[in-house]
């Protein structure tokens, strides 16, 4: 199965939300690592460079805009892609968090189909949700 | 002291944080201050509920101090708020709302997402007694969804956050969407539905997600006020009174409305008097949201009661033309009989169904790409057919000379095979054209409502 080795770290302050995705994303092959805050983001993110990234935006100690600005800053974590899953849209949030370099924003209470694609796609896995972009 | 070296990185935005309570300084100081590269070896792997094992993180958070109210001051001969203390209320409402409704919504999504780990199986097989029950479950955490969802709404409205994603809209697929979504709610009250909304396509220039949500609303509303076994009626026809509108009616069979509480029904939080009727009070933010889309699409939205039924909640769109969008590029220049042939670009995906986000992403990347395409003002690209279907077409009006159609069908094919709009693995953008005197049977005129009508025969072939 082309998901087994694929690495995801979930940041996410809220213990039950992390649960949730740490039981869906399991039971769809992937290995999980996970993160609280801001700056265990990063240290999590550095420990295992995972191959994505879900990102919650209201975190303590550095939010998500905080952490994907950090990220930038490290090129072997700025390749990282980071899907955005925050219960706020209101005040631009999507906007600025795909500004920030999001790769996909989605509201709570997500979808899971449309996360799943979602991680799927931007994991480069089949079968794959297309992306056109521009070169 | 530790607070004090904190207060850089905080006002830095490091500490951008939820939880500032004084309590947490000395904690964040002190992770802030450590290495990153501290801890790269020797971490255990940590467990879902505990993030990471090296730190002593505990992540407890107090709720924050509930905001007082402003004082309230009792007019002594009324018992009521004074219009000064209602305002001031308001505007406290407005201040927690949003607050309020992202608490709210952090349980609802836990409740969510382990319920429907449950009913997709992934904890163990459901008989069909438990899969019922789940059903129930799901079934009112998103009605519980929709409450907070309003709160969110009403809060964005006043925050002028809301968006409208203007373009040509059927509303027959919004009536036949509402209908769908809400037949349970009318079959468990016994209330038939019916619907007159003419033959062929009405077409409105809204955004289809916002034309669904306004219709929903209103239906909603009219089940809630209508007895067991009654009736709701949704009619759609062109405005007698501005045949530029098109006007959207909800007759229900239900108690009617107080004339005094016409108006008043549309303002923020105020709800039915007859809350025994309506079964569930609900929020009094539905018709106040309704309104204000309703009139950010250049519409209005009034109720009244219905001779010898119930009420009636009538709203007007602006319809969609697209002979006056082509007006302003070809009739003003005295060029309404020159023929004209259109473009049609198709985005289809061979793995049939993309979410929302993706779907959206893609149609704003391929306009982007077929506006740069573009070589004249008189070549137009029209604003989204609302397409539902799995493939998406944009749809370029122009002059039939090889500048026009053939060139421009040309440009974006060649713009692909050079790649300088690359299409990914899985989608598959077409190009074509044909003469628009073929659908319009070489006329030169466009009799209203016909021209849209055959370019959406025109693209579903």
């Amino acid at each position: 199965m082309d998901t087994e080795r694929k690495k995801i770290l979930i940041a996410e302050d809220d213990a039950d939300e992390r649960m949730a995705l740490h039981v869906r994303m399991k039971a769809c092959g992937y290995e999980t690592f996970f993160a609280i805050d801001g700056i265990t983001s990063m240290v999590e993110a550095q420990k295992h460079r995972p191959d994505l990234i879900i990102l919650d935006i209201r975190m303590p100690a550095g939010d998500g805009f905080v952490v994907m600005e950090r990220l930038k800053n490290i090129p072997e974590l700025a390749v990282i892609p980071v899907i955005v899953v925050s219960v706020c849209e209101s005040g631009g949030f999507k906007q600025r968090a795909l500004d920030a370099g999001a790769k996909m924003f989605f509201q709570k209470p997500v979808h899971n189909r449309e996360l799943m694609t979602g991680v799927r796609r931007w994991l480069g896995q089949t079968p794959i949700e297309p992306a056109v972009y521009d070169l | 002291m530790l607070a004090n070296a904190l207060w850089p990185a905080w006002n830095n935005g490091l500490l951008a944080t939820k939880h500032s309570h004084p309590r947490y300084h000395a904690m964040y100081a002190a992770i802030i201050q450590t290495p990153l590269v501290r801890n790269e070896a020797g971490d255990a792997a940590c467990e879902p509920g505990e993030a990471s094992k090296q730190y002593p993180v505990k992540v407890a958070p107090e709720p924050p101090a509930p905001a007082r109210p402003p004082p309230r001051s009792i007019n002594r001969r009324t018992g009521t708020d004074s219009e000064a203390d209602r305002t001031s209320l308001l505007r406290f409402k407005d201040e927690n709302l949003s607050n309020v409704s992202h608490e709210l919504l952090l349980p609802i999504n836990a409740i969510y997402q382990f319920t429907s780990i449950l009913s997709d199986h992934i904890a163990g097989a459901l008989n069909a007694q438990q899969r019922e029950y789940l059903h129930i479950v799901l079934r009112n955490v998103k009605q519980l969804e929709s409450m907070v969802g309003d709160l969110f709404e009403g809060t964005r409205i006043q925050g002028n956050g809301l968006r409208i994603d203007l373009q040509c809209t059927s509303v027959s697929d919004a009536v036949a969407y509402t209908i769908i979504s809400l037949q349970g709610a009318a079959a468990a009250k016994g209330i038939t539905i019916s619907t007159c909304t003419g033959d062929g396509p009405v077409l409105v220039y809204a955004d289809p997600v916002r034309l669904r949500q306004m219709l929903l609303i209103v239906v909603d509303n009219a089940i809630k006020f209508t007895p067991v076994g009654g009736t709701v009626h949704i009619g759609a026809h062109v405005s007698e009174s501005d045949a530029a509108l098109m006007l959207l009616e909800v007759t229900d069979s239900g108690c009617g409305i107080d004339p005094t509480m016409t108006e008043r029904i549309f303002e923020r939080l105020v709800q039915g008097s007859d809350a025994a009727v309506s079964g569930r009070k609900g929020l009094g933010l539905g018709l106040y949201i309704c309104k204000d889309l309703v009139m950010r699409h250049g519409g209005t939205i009034w109720a009244g009661n219905a001779p010898g039924t119930g009420a009636v909640l009538s709203l007007t769109l602006p319809r969609f033309s697209l002979a006056k969008l082509l007006v302003s590029a070809y009739r003003s220049k005295g060029k309404r009989e020159q023929p004209m042939s259109i473009v049609v670009t198709e985005l289809s995906s061979r793995t049939g169904w993309r979410p929302g986000e993706v779907r959206a992403e893609h149609s704003w990347k391929v306009r982007r790409f077929l506006r740069r395409c573009l070589m004249s003002d008189e070549q137009v690209l029209l604003p989204k057919m609302g397409s539902e279907s799995m493939a998406e077409r944009f749809i370029i009006v122009t002059t039939p000379d090889a500048g026009g159609a053939a060139g421009i069908a040309a440009r974006i094919r060649d713009q692909v095979a050079m790649r300088e709009f690359a299409v990914q693995a899985g989608l598959t953008l077409s190009t074509r054209c044909q003469s628009l005197d073929a659908l319009t049977g070489g006329t030169g005129d466009w009799p209203e409502g016909r021209l849209e009508e055959q370019l959406l025969e025109f693209g579903n072939t």
